[in-house]
């Protein structure tokens, strides 16, 4: 077994000593000087401390841990296209109907994920699109996009 | 008590009001909150005894129906059902979605029903007992709630902790509550109002989860099947749902803390008083739906407590029946009890009558719901994808919701990659403002007495809370010396 540092754990550790760090700082500013028994700069100022702390406590575990990493490897392209295509979508949101835009949306999902079968796909996209869009303006009074 | 009132047509509205409920709150996105609001609007002509039939029964099955997508979708309807998502869905997702869903049918009617009798046997000791909370006490139970997160974490504790310090973080962005100045908004006027919760919820769990089932190998993306030989030992658990009730009541009865903390607070309790269970929480204990099931229903009996008996509603589904009762020229209260003593029965008796509902509806749709777990990833994914945008938006309207609700989704899957709690961090977001506002009404008490150290720990609540936290706080940290895990 390899013996290693903890490197995921010491990236997330500078992270998030890098952030406790902006909102201690942010949180001076945000004071502006006045008395910080009254401040609304005085609880978000204790849990930035709080957080720098348990980043340090968690990046010196990192140097001490010792064990073997485990292999991570993720296929973010999936992942990457999913989210893109999400905020295509709502982008899109308003611009066409609701029922044309998911119908599209729900058939490039399902083809990313790997159904072939065209039928199917048209079928369940504009089903599901339509009774959502039915439900929600008809029954629970909700104006989608 | 008079129950002239019962009859068919009485008990058939709680049935409308309880279906209603059920899809209500089993559509991410909308809340029981937003089904009740409708409904006040909808029956403001109607007969009061009718309107309010309607409405508990919205409120009880809604409440239960929470659970149904946490429990198949991995997307808590609300933030009570955040516990029931961390055992519920790894259960559903073992095939045992049926049990899943039996069990949290079974602990919510038993939740409520206590919760009710709670209400109806001392109702006015226990609105007495949450009157006497001070800023102080609020601020030390939300506390309380925050050193559950050793329970919510199964790996890294300090980076459950640090979860859920971004939570209460994320909690304080947007107005502050008491001066109205504007913080940590990036100039962006849409965080004005803070990050809401619901579409925060929905990325958070629900299209985290998407992500997370797209990085599977295709081996491991194969359909499920419904397992239909598990059966669950149902009411083996029967002392752990009656105490979590007990939890659930007393904590709903205070005004503003509400079912999340309560679900917490008694999943906590169940997993460090569950001696070596069959399944580990987080994996799919049992244990975990009852505690969490039986103390968000039996809110619903507390919640009530504080409003009918004093007029100050104990969550936000309260304060819109309140608003239906003066809508309809009732006045909540002390008054209520000797200017129309049978409202009290008519909510009670209709709250009993929708838990039995509960029952009624998960036992017939238990079958067909759970089935959903065998639908094929392919479609079953892009169809969650599309709720969960419809749901984030349904809340407010709004176009900035439905992006922040992906984003949130993005941010789950890489803190899930990385083992940090989403769970914790949830709870911190809930928890958050909770803390903020009232650690602040502590410290402008402190400033104007003369002698604040004694001004702050007379109350014996404010005693036994701050031992509570003390023992919890200390609990933690032993435990995280020893390398042992919590529970």
């Amino acid at each position: 077994m390899k013996k290693l540092k903890n490197k995921s754990d010491i990236f997330d550790a500078i992270i998030l000593l890098v952030l406790s760090l902006i909102i201690i700082i942010r949180s001076i500013a945000l004071n502006n000087g006045r008395s910080w028994i009254l401040s609304p700069a005085l609880f978000p100022l204790i849990v930035s401390i709080f957080m720098f702390v348990l980043s340090l406590i968690l990046l010196i575990g990192g140097f001490k841990t010792i064990k073997k990493e485990k292999d991570l490897k993720v296929n973010y392209k999936f992942i990457i296209l999913f989210v893109v295509i999400s905020y295509i979508y709502i982008y899109l949101l308003g611009k066409f109907h609701f029922i044309f835009l998911s119908t599209v949306y729900l058939y490039v999902l399902m083809s990313i994920l790997g159904e072939e079968k065209i039928g199917k796909k048209a079928i369940i996209s504009t089903t599901t699109s339509t009774l959502i869009f039915l439900i929600f303006t008809n029954f629970l009074n909700v104006l989608l996009p | 008590m008079d129950l002239s009132f019962l009859n068919m047509e009485f008990i058939f509205l709680v049935f409308i009001g309880s279906l209603t409920g059920l899809f209500i709150g089993a559509m991410p996105g909308l809340s029981v909150t937003m089904g009740t609001a409708l409904l006040v609007s909808l029956t403001y002509t109607w007969d009061t005894n009718n309107a309010m039939a309607v409405i508990m029964g919205v409120y009880t099955v809604g409440v239960y129906s929470g659970a149904v997508t946490a429990i198949l979708l991995n997307i808590p309807g609300a933030p009570s059902s955040v516990a029931t998502t961390l055992d519920g869905y790894p259960l559903a997702k073992k095939g045992d979605s049926r049990a899943a869903l039996k069990v949290a049918t079974i602990y919510s009617f038993l939740g409520t029903l206590i919760g009710l009798v709670i209400l109806g046997i001392s109702a006015r000791q226990l609105s007495r007992l949450a009157l006497s909370f001070r800023p102080i006490d609020y601020f030390l139970l939300s506390l309380l709630g925050l050193t559950t997160v050793g329970s919510l974490t199964s790996d890294n504790f300090i980076k459950g902790l640090l979860s859920a310090l971004i939570g209460v973080f994320l909690s304080m962005v947007g107005t502050d509550p008491i001066h109205g100045g504007s913080r940590f908004t990036l100039g962006i006027t849409n965080l004005q109002r803070g990050i809401p919760i619901i579409p925060a919820l929905i990325g958070l769990f629900g299209f985290s989860e998407i992500l997370y089932q797209l990085t599977l190998d295709s081996s491991k993306k194969e359909v499920l099947k419904i397992n239909k030989e598990t059966e669950v030992e149902a009411f083996k658990y029967l002392k752990l749902g009656s105490i979590s009730a007990l939890i659930g009541t007393i904590i709903g009865a205070l005004p503003g803390a509400g079912s999340p903390v309560a679900s917490l607070l008694a999943y906590n309790y169940a997993k460090k008083n569950t001696k070596k269970p069959p399944v580990q929480f987080g994996e799919g204990a049992v244990e975990g739906i009852v505690a969490s099931e039986s103390a968000n229903n039996a809110c619903i009996g507390g919640a009530l407590i504080p409003m009918l008996t004093l007029g100050v509603p104990g969550d936000a589904v309260t304060a819109v029946i309140l608003s239906a009762f003066y809508v309809h020229g009732l006045n909540p209260g002390p008054l209520l009890f000797q200017e129309t003593p049978q409202m009290f029965s008519i909510i009670l008796v209709a709250g009993i009558i929708g838990s039995f509902m509960i029952l009624l509806l998960g036992f017939l749709l238990t079958p067909i719901l759970s089935k959903v777990i065998e639908i094929k990833k392919e479609h079953l994914l892009p169809v969650v994808a599309l709720l969960s945008i419809v749901g984030a938006y349904a809340g407010n309207t709004s176009i900035f919701d439905v992006l922040l609700m992906v984003t949130f989704g993005f941010i789950g899957f890489i803190l899930k990659r990385r083992n940090f709690s989403v769970a914790a961090l949830v709870l911190g977001l809930v928890l958050g403002g909770l803390m903020d506002s009232n650690f602040r009404r502590t410290m402008s008490l402190i400033s104007s007495s003369d002698k604040p150290v004694l001004e702050l720990l007379l109350s014996p609540i404010t005693l036994v809370l701050f031992a509570l936290v003390l023992f919890s706080i200390l609990r933690s940290i032993i435990y995280y010396i020893s390398g042992k895990k919590e529970g």
